[in-house]
């Protein structure tokens, strides 16, 4: 029978199965979704976990949610932590201030040099994905883009979301 | 196998799926909460209270069963977090709703603009940097300017260790 301490450590196993099974795959290739990446890479370990359990039980009782639950809320934690430096405008200003002279920035560098190069990248994943046409004439949404746009906002107003991408709320100054 | 889960697993389970009902809740009528933030930190706290209460009724089984429930738990804040935060502060997601309500914008100037509700693109990166200061990584240096405080210029490095291991590099 698997104690639930044996269990316990399965998961943390797994999680570390997990953080460098989805880890090396980021680092082979970026470019294929790396969200989708750690949520196959979690689901896979979950599958791996749920095997070994019955192979080393012998077919008897084994604790299947202590083990799960580690690996679920540590492949959640390690997600986070991605999401948090791979595209972070906030982290990028940071990292930017630490290897400036004196730590500091002027706001007009941050602008020009961090943020509005993360604006047109942004816009082009807009347009690769089909859902912004850029013409002569400027930027309009695709058919595709207007569907988004408007599931946006009904998720938004179910969640009582009114406005902004903006930290501080409306025309944060 | 026992797929049923131990009492304190219940309650963490319980709890992780009353977060998103907080949310709900605290997002309308009489118990709205106007900040996002503070509406997802205040149902999390709901949620957390609900979790407490099942493990005081149910019971709280052993320390394995304990922390296994606590690690389920915190990882569903987490990811409601992540999800919460897409909702309303997502970036790309606010980019396509502007364009969306201004119907086309002549440039990325124009579309910088009325993102930030009529302001320029410096208004924008003030708002980032605002959350940079609000959590003690950098101070305002000088009208402006920005300053990485000892515990940003601590955490920097961190970052970028970070960033190297999951194969992030700057092209």
């Amino acid at each position: 029978l698997i104690t639930d301490r044996e269990a316990f450590e399965a998961g943390l196993l797994a999680l570390a199965g997990h953080i460098i099974v989805s880890t090396a795959l980021g680092r082979l290739s970026l470019t294929r979704s790396p969200v989708l990446m750690h949520v196959a890479s979690a689901a896979s370990m979950t599958v791996v976990l749920a095997l070994a359990g019955l192979a080393f039980s012998g077919g008897n009782a084994q604790p299947f949610w202590i083990d799960v639950s580690v690996l679920y809320g540590g492949a959640v934690a390690y997600l986070f932590a991605f999401s948090a430096v791979y595209k972070s405008i906030s982290l990028g200003v940071l990292r930017a201030l630490n290897k400036a002279p004196r730590h500091r920035l002027e706001l007009a560098s941050i602008s020009r040099d961090l943020v509005l190069p993360r604006f047109a990248e942004r816009i082009e994943l807009l347009i690769a994905n089909g859902l912004v046409l850029s013409t002569t004439e400027g930027y309009s949404l695709t058919v595709r883009g207007r569907r988004a746009a408007r599931q946006l906002r009904a998720v938004q107003r179910f969640a009582g979301v009114t406005r902004s991408g903006l930290y501080g709320g409306d025309g944060a100054s | 196998m026992i797929w049923a889960p131990p009492p304190p697993i219940c309650s963490a389970l319980a709890a992780s799926i009353s977060l998103p009902f907080f949310v709900l809740l605290l997002s309308h009528g009489p118990w709205r909460i106007d900040g996002p933030m503070s509406r997802f930190v205040t149902a999390s706290v709901c949620a957390l209270s609900v979790m407490l209460a099942g493990l005081g009724a149910g019971g709280m089984g052993d320390w394995v069963e304990l922390t296994a429930a606590l690690i389920l738990f915190f990882g569903s804040v987490i990811a409601g977090f992540t999800c919460w935060s897409l909702v309303a502060w997502g970036f790309t997601l606010s980019m396509l709703r502007v364009l969306d309500e201004q119907h086309s914008l002549g440039s990325m100037t124009a579309w910088c603009n009325a993102y930030t509700g009529g302001q320029d693109i410096e208004a924008f990166a003030a708002d980032r940097c605002r959350l940079l200061i609000r959590v003690g990584l950098a101070r305002p240096d000088t009208p402006g300017g920005i300053a990485a405080t000892p515990f940003g210029r601590l955490a920097a490095p961190l970052v970028e260790l970070t960033r190297r291991c999951f194969g992030l590099i700057d092209r």
